[in-house]
């Protein structure tokens, strides 16, 4: 009985030695660090906000005072316009943001594509604003576009315009101005994996089309667009969930104002766990956040198949 | 060894270190409670390490000012007693956010400093504070005699924070502006009406100069209810924002940029991120602001100026049913979770009945002589190089004929309450909503806020 024991571990030490021979066993030992840390810091934490979502812990008390309410978080989401507003603003926020860094991200691509002088530093220019600070991006747009004294509103009433906008402290202008901004920011990204699929695009499919009669824009339309169609697929996605989850841009520029014209949701969470404490709330908040971009992404991914092409 | 089995072992100590890491954290499972209840591990520190220390939350800025180091140096010069700060990025009221967090997981940082009411209430009645009652009691403490009204207490009727500070609000006005412009400058009982003109004789916008400066914070907003004495709640704990000075309060705090163009207008303040210290830049005549800013003008090395600063008292409704002044009171406590209580305790008693000889603030003290008092405020003028006077000060802050009242309203829900009026106030000041509509909006959402508190709790 005890040799057996005694058998039984050093199989399982032999098994554990002879890891990193094998390919699997290497592959898993690789991975192992990232996953741990996968589940550490993603994993966990989406479990415990599921499970405090359904809690009450929505005062600043010890959590071993707190107790399971089931839906209430849930159904008190139906009944605060806040936060469904908020929602909506994130839906707004989404119509504007992504649209724009993706057409603007592959007109800017096509452009850099081109062959013209200084083409390597307008290549590099346009990062700058994707490695900016975003609390010094906050400030320049800030001035640029303060409605009293700054210098675009002043271009624009030297020009004649009468009503000028009120760019961030609009309550109708706060969240496209911000989406813009966002898109300016955002746009090299888009704009260097378009650039890096146009180029991976077989030059004989543009001969085959010119040798058709196809023109300028059937080339785009019928020969790059659907050969980049899994990159923009990609694109797509990855801005759609970035969208939901933009939080500072919006804390920077407005913090939600004014009133709550631009109060997203990921601020609304923030501000909802971590200037009222109330966790369970935002717990709940978040998780039908995580919820709707998780359909989202469902349905784009259900429907790549009518226009990504592999 | 075989290479490959030092590569698996190596990767193995790196997955055996991040879990540690990851996993870390510096909580104590005593659950001793109140203050002076010394915990096993605070004993086993002290038997390694015979300095005795206390630990306190500061913000980034505050860390860093030249009167908080001298304070400490002095505490630890009289008691032996270190102070380690506990630096929290952020300012101001923003590192609550963080130190929330640190007292749920367990962080056994020895004292919080509560910097406004809302926030006292907030750690005393949520439990995590160490009750003084037993302790003080122990040591002979009588901290009535000290305090006096200033001394809260929690729910439960027991004291978990000493006060240090119980600021009045004050007029600091910009002597250089008030002589460019030929305007004498004000002092003694004066109305708001008052206020305006002089504003408008200091104002020359061609040159960037405003008669009047104030923030965004939400007490501007309705304090003028609050000179009325007019409550946030009604008696059966509703919302009073229906209450017709709420509604003047926020017109007339409105149309001070609006209408009467003496300072800048809240979309101006918002579109040009005008500062909580903006009033140093020397664009402005006055700024009414809390007697906690006087600190500012003792500190020229931050905020250095070709002008001279003056102090008056605060201006009241025209009818003379508004005579008072307002303010707030701040305190320490002492974490229920504190590593180091007993030296916590002697911290917070310290600070309490010292920290206004370094700030410049008023004290929350009761039993002050009058000989302390113009001993404080003659030392503050020293600071300032005789700018304002002792007798300034007292005439602006003492000695006035006004009544005072709390500044913020405090009750259910409190912070919702007063972000609230912020949000739907500033659509108000934009000119995005009527005043009706507003205050039927914030009536509406504050009461909603107040039974979800009830609910909650």
């Amino acid at each position: 009985m005890k040799s057996t024991t005694i058998n039984s571990k050093r199989s399982l030490l032999e098994k554990i030695r002879l890891l990193p021979y094998q390919e699997k066993g290497a592959a898993a030992i690789f991975i192992l660090p990232f996953m741990i840390g996968f589940l550490l810091l993603n994993i966990f934490p989406i479990i415990y906000s599921f499970v405090i979502s359904f809690m009450d812990y929505n005062t600043l008390k010890p959590l071993s005072e707190v107790s399971f309410i089931g839906f209430q978080n849930y159904f008190r989401i139906m009944d605060d316009p806040i936060a469904l507003s908020a929602f909506v603003k994130s839906f707004q926020y989404t119509l504007v943001y992504v649209p724009g860094v993706m057409i603007f991200g592959f007109l800017l691509a096509l452009l850099l594509n081109r062959t013209f002088a200084l083409r390597g530093i307008a290549r590099t220019m346009i990062l700058m604003p994707y490695v900016a600070n975003v609390v010094a991006v906050a400030l320049i747009w800030s001035i640029l576009l303060n409605p009293t004294n700054g210098p675009v509103n002043q271009f624009l009433s030297l020009l004649g315009v009468e009503n000028l906008p009120l760019w961030l402290v609009g309550v109708d202008t706060a969240l496209p101005t911000i989406a813009l901004i966002n898109v300016w920011q955002s746009l090299a990204f888009q704009t260097i994996v378009f650039l890096a699929a146009i180029q991976g695009v077989d030059k004989s499919l543009y001969e085959a089309a010119v040798i058709d009669g196809a023109n300028k824009w059937q080339k785009i339309f019928h020969v790059t667009l659907p050969s980049i169609s899994p990159t923009t697929f990609f694109l797509l996605v990855t801005s759609i969930i970035g969208s939901f989850q933009n939080y500072a841009t919006v804390r920077m520029l407005t913090n939600g104002g004014p009133g709550n014209a631009s109060r997203v949701i990921s601020l609304n969470i923030y501000e909802e766990a971590f200037a009222l404490n109330h966790y369970s709330y935002a717990s709940a908040q978040a998780i039908v956040l995580f919820l709707i971009v998780l359909v989202l992404t469902i349905i784009q991914w259900k429907g790549q198949k009518r226009w990504v092409h592999y | 060894m075989k290479r490959n089995t030092k590569v698996l072992l190596a990767v193995l100590l790196s997955v055996f270190m991040l879990t540690v890491v990851a996993c870390g954290s510096n909580d104590d499972t005593s659950s001793e409670s109140g203050a002076g209840a010394s915990t096993e591990s605070n004993e086993s520190n002290e038997s390694n390490d015979a300095v005795r220390k206390v630990t306190i939350f500061e913000d980034a800025k505050r860390s860093e000012e030249e009167n908080l180091k001298k304070m400490y140096e002095d505490f630890t010069n009289e008691t032996g007693i270190e102070v380690e700060m506990v630096v929290i990025p952020g300012d101001g009221i923003e590192i609550f956010k963080k130190i929330d967090v640190q007292l749920v997981t367990g962080d056994q940082t020895d004292v919080i400093r509560l910097s406004n009411p809302l926030l006292i209430q907030k750690y005393m009645n949520n439990g995590w504070l160490a009750p003084l009652d037993d302790v003080m009691a122990e040591d002979g403490y009588d901290a009535e005699s000290i305090f006096g009204e200033f001394l809260r207490e929690g729910d439960d009727g027991k004291t978990y924070v000493l006060p240090y500070q119980a600021g009045k609000w004050a007029v600091y006005y910009n002597k250089k502006i008030f002589d460019e412009a030929g305007v004498p400058y004000p002092s003694g009982y004066w109305t708001w009406d008052e206020y305006i003109e002089t504003a408008k004789q200091l104002t020359d916008k061609n040159n960037g100069i405003y008669g009047s400066y104030m923030l965004d914070y939400d007490a501007y907003l309705y304090m003028l209810a609050r000179q009325y004495e007019v409550e946030g709640y009604k008696e059966d704990g509703t919302s009073n924002y229906d209450d017709p000075k709420f509604a003047e309060a926020l017109q007339f705090f409105g149309d001070l940029g609006n209408v009467h163009e003496i300072q800048p207008s809240w979309l101006e303040f918002k579109s040009s991120k005008l500062s909580w210290d903006g009033f140093m830049s020397g664009n402005y005549g006055m700024h009414f602001i809390g007697s906690w800013y006087s600190s500012l003008f003792a500190d020229q090395a931050t905020y250095p100026r070709d002008w001279e600063v003056g102090i008056t008292q605060i201006p009241v409704p025209a009818d003379g049913n508004g005579d008072n002044n307002f303010g707030v009171d701040s305190g320490y406590g002492i974490n229920k979770s504190a590593a180091n209580p007993d030296e916590a305790y002697e911290f917070i008693k310290w600070m309490a009945e010292n920290q206004y000889k370094y700030a410049g603030d008023l004290p929350a003290r009761v039993d002050l002589t009058e000989d302390q008092i113009a001993e404080l405020f003659q030392d503050y003028s020293d600071s300032v190089n005789g700018e304002i006077t002792a007798e300034d000060m007292n005439n602006a802050l003492f000695t006035s004929d006004l009544g005072f009242v709390d500044e913020k309203i405090v009750g259910p829900a409190a912070t919702e309450y007063g972000n609230i009026i912020l949000q739907e106030g500033e659509l108000y000041l934009v000119g995005q909503t009527s005043l009706e509509d507003t205050v039927q909006t914030i009536k509406q959402r504050a009461d909603k806020a107040i039974e979800d508190a009830e609910t909650d709790s």
